[in-house]
């Protein structure tokens, strides 16, 4: 009777071991999945700044600098590879430099009015959009895959089965945490 | 930074968000079972109606086979079983009618001979469920002229890239985005399931709403695709179209729309062609199917069951023509009692529950769409703005549930129309009206009422449908107080939804007496209508089996 029991015992632990392990094994890729859709809407981005530096380029002569910046950042960006923390610091620096290229299109007219360019300013904004919601996604699917990761029941097989750690993708504002800068 | 462009926030609390749609996803097989128990449920009164006919059909073509060739003695020996059954109980019925316990068991063992008729009823609606599924609904909006946006029009890009924006924040696919050419604004969502899914949106929309609005109502139309909307949509149609199909089944004999229906459905369960194709046929069985439950059917029974006895000089083809009625007769009570069961079972006792259900979906997709974009006023002020632009959609009648907000009826669209016109008239003779101007006036009232004639028709019997188990769209002011409460959440930093379980309790107390009395004599109608449609079970089945059971 009792060597019953205890076989019961063992089958459900053994079904419980199971039912965490394929748990953890979903939320990772789910949090794989969500990355590889960040990575999607960036790739987005980077295919459309060639467009948008040679739309702007015939308008903006004397901006050569900006528009260098912008495509040395790209070229960055799209160096930066799997590893979390740099990609986000490098898609950060991109942002910057669009940002600036952006602020300088505003003493052109012509260009503003440019259809073409109203269009790739579209998708553009569309895409930060896009990446921003991804991130949300992106984050989420980390913080409930780490909290099944470390909650405790969970935690003993965790470390058991290799399940590392997934990073947040913080995509800081590098702009709002530098000091103001007055200017006379 | 391009103009327009405003960060968004990254969220503290969306921790539950997962889990909410998890949960959400999961509530959905209970709809499932809610829409079986109600197809079951309609089906025994139904089958008790249908039963004796089938039997008879199955019966007569026996007879008749079996006056060519042997049939197998265990087909007679069956229904020679239920026959003594049937026969025992009618003897013991005072014996047994002296006390519940005894007449409840004793009905028990005759109720095996309605196991065909409610098996047909499942089986009819689990098929028609296929087909939707293959289909997907609304097939007929796709149908009204929709078209994919231009690359062109700046407008109808940045609707594509909102529609985007917020399947990514879903984490659904992107669901297709096409356009309908309306001047009334609205939107609506169609497909089988999310990856599968369409999302149509008026022109009129495009122009009366800002990009916070458009984005509030595309959240919440993909806020309710990544809720499992489109399948539970699917499921409470096919209820109401196996009712349909059986109506269908019933009237075949006489009615030309209703075996075309037929027909239509038969051969949709075979079609494997193109996603379009099937759509298409989806929805024209939809449409032929939802004919037997309007009032164009009872004008078609009026039709035949009436027509002028002196329809032709010749004796034998007046003879036919009586022989035809006589005939007949059984079928059409059939299908009356068939749908009164029907009315009764399906429409008022679990209609209302489905409708509510429907319901709730529509206040969890306000609260998705809210969660995702942060920004309740968008959709709060879309939706407002959906109503003062909106209008009838003609030709979605049988689809009004899949839009965010339900298409203005036909009926103050042409009160409307004519309205105006004499309006118009009115400016254009500067207020005298001469005789001429008034046959002209006459005239132009016929033609508007002519033409939304058909309309008409088809939406009564919608308004007939909606008297009785509610309507499918909660009512404006309550999705307002119900955004306004979410947005007041937010602002104050609350995580996950706000409960508004606790006013509604207070309401139910209050009318709890009425609902008591509601309740009492709907269980009395019911009640009525069992006796009813059980007293014709034993009366057709005892003239079926004494007509064609072979001693």
């Amino acid at each position: 009777m009792e060597m019953w029991i205890g076989i019961g015992v063992i089958v459900l632990v053994v079904l419980w071991i199971i039912a965490v392990y394929n748990g953890l094994i979903a939320k990772r890729n789910r949090v794989s999945n969500a990355w590889s859709q960040i990575d999607v809407q960036l790739k987005r981005r980077h295919d459309l700044i060639p467009n948008l530096v040679n739309a702007v380029k015939g308008y903006m002569e004397h901006e050569r600098e900006v528009l260098e910046n912008v495509t040395n950042a790209r070229a960055a960006a799209i160096a930066a590879g799997g590893d979390v923390a740099a990609r986000a610091q490098a898609e950060n620096q991109l942002t910057q430099t669009l940002r600036s290229l952006f602020a300088v299109s505003e003493n052109y007219p012509q260009l503003r009015a440019n259809e073409n360019m109203l269009s790739l300013q579209e998708e553009l904004s569309s895409t930060e959009n896009r990446v921003a919601f991804a991130r949300q996604f992106y984050n989420d699917s980390v913080m409930e895959y780490n909290n099944a990761r470390e909650t405790f029941p969970s935690s003993i097989f965790a470390g058991a089965f290799n399940f590392a750690p997934a990073q947040l993708f913080e995509l800081t504002d590098v702009a709002e945490r530098e000091a103001p800068q007055v200017q006379f | 930074m391009p103009q327009g462009w405003a960060p968004i926030p990254g969220p503290v609390d969306r921790v539950t968000f997962f889990e909410e749609q998890a949960r959400h996803r999961r509530a959905t097989w209970r709809i499932t079972a809610l829409c079986a128990l109600t197809i079951l449920i309609t089906a025994i009164p139904v089958s008790a109606i249908l039963s004796p006919y089938v039997y008879f059909v199955i019966l007569l073509a026996a007879r008749l086979i079996g006056l060519a060739m042997p049939i197998p003695p265990l087909f007679w020996v069956s229904f020679r079983v239920a026959w003594d059954t049937f026969e025992r109980f009618i003897d013991n019925l005072d014996a047994n009618a002296a006390s519940p316990a005894t007449l409840i068991p004793s009905i028990l063992t005759i109720a095996p001979l309605l196991l065909p008729g409610i098996l047909a009823a499942l089986l009819g609606w689990w098929l028609l469920r296929s087909i939707l599924l293959s289909g997907g609904v609304g097939g007929v909006l796709l149908s009204l002229g929709a078209r994919d946006p231009r690359p062109t029009e700046l407008e109808e890009q940045q609707l594509v890239n909102v529609a985007a924006e917020m399947a990514v924040a879903a984490g659904v696919p992107p669901p297709r985005v096409m356009l309908l050419d309306l001047a009334v604004a609205n939107a609506a969502v169609v497909g089988s399931s999310p990856r599968d899914a369409t999302i149509l949106i008026t022109r009129g929309l495009l122009d009366g709403l800002n990009r916070d609005q458009t984005q509030g109502v595309i959240g919440h139309l993909v806020g309710s695709i990544g809720n499992g909307d489109l399948r539970i949509a699917l499921t409470i149609v096919s209820v109401f179209q196996a009712f349909g199909l059986v109506l269908a089944v019933v009237d075949a004999p006489y009615s030309g729309p209703a075996r075309s229906a037929l027909w239509g459905f038969v051969r949709s369960l075979f079609t494997r062609g193109s996603r379009e194709a099937e759509a298409a046929e989806a929805e024209a069985v939809s449409r032929l199917l939802a004919h037997g439950m309007g009032d164009a059917r009872m004008a078609e029974v009026d039709r035949i069951m009436n027509s002028p006895d002196d329809v032709s000089r010749n004796k034998i083809v007046r003879g036919f023509f009586y022989a035809r009625r006589i005939i007949f007769i059984p079928f059409v009570l059939a299908g009356l009692f068939a749908k009164i069961m029907m009315t009764l079972f399906g429409g008022m006792m679990m209609g209302p529950a489905i409708a509510f259900a429907w319901r709730t979906r529509r206040f969890l997709a306000d609260a998705t769409a809210v969660q995702m974009t942060r920004n309740p006023d968008g959709l709060a002020q879309g939706l407002e703005a959906l109503i003062e632009h909106g209008g009838p959609i003609p030709g979605s009648q049988w689809a009004t549930h899949l839009f965010i907000v339900p298409p203005q009826s036909h009926m103050s669209e042409a009160a409307a129309r004519i309205q105006q016109s004499l309006e118009a008239m009115r400016q254009r003779t500067g207020g005298q009206f001469s005789i001429s101007h008034g046959l002209e006036a006459a005239r132009e009232v016929m033609a508007t009422q002519r033409n939304a004639e058909a309309a008409v028709d088809s939406e009564e019997a919608l308004a007939q449908e909606n008297i009785i188990h509610g309507d499918f769209h909660p009512p404006l002011h309550k999705r307002m107080e119900r955004l306004r409460a979410i947005g007041a959440h937010l602002a104050s930093g609350g995580q996950g939804l706000p409960n508004a379980g606790r006013m509604q309790l207070v309401g139910y107390v209050l009318f709890a007496p009425l609902f008591l009395l509601i309740a009492a004599l709907s269980t009395i109608a019911l009640g009525l209508a069992s006796a009813l449609a059980f007293l014709v079970f034993e009366v057709g089945f005892m003239i079926v089996m004494l007509l064609l059971l072979p001693r």
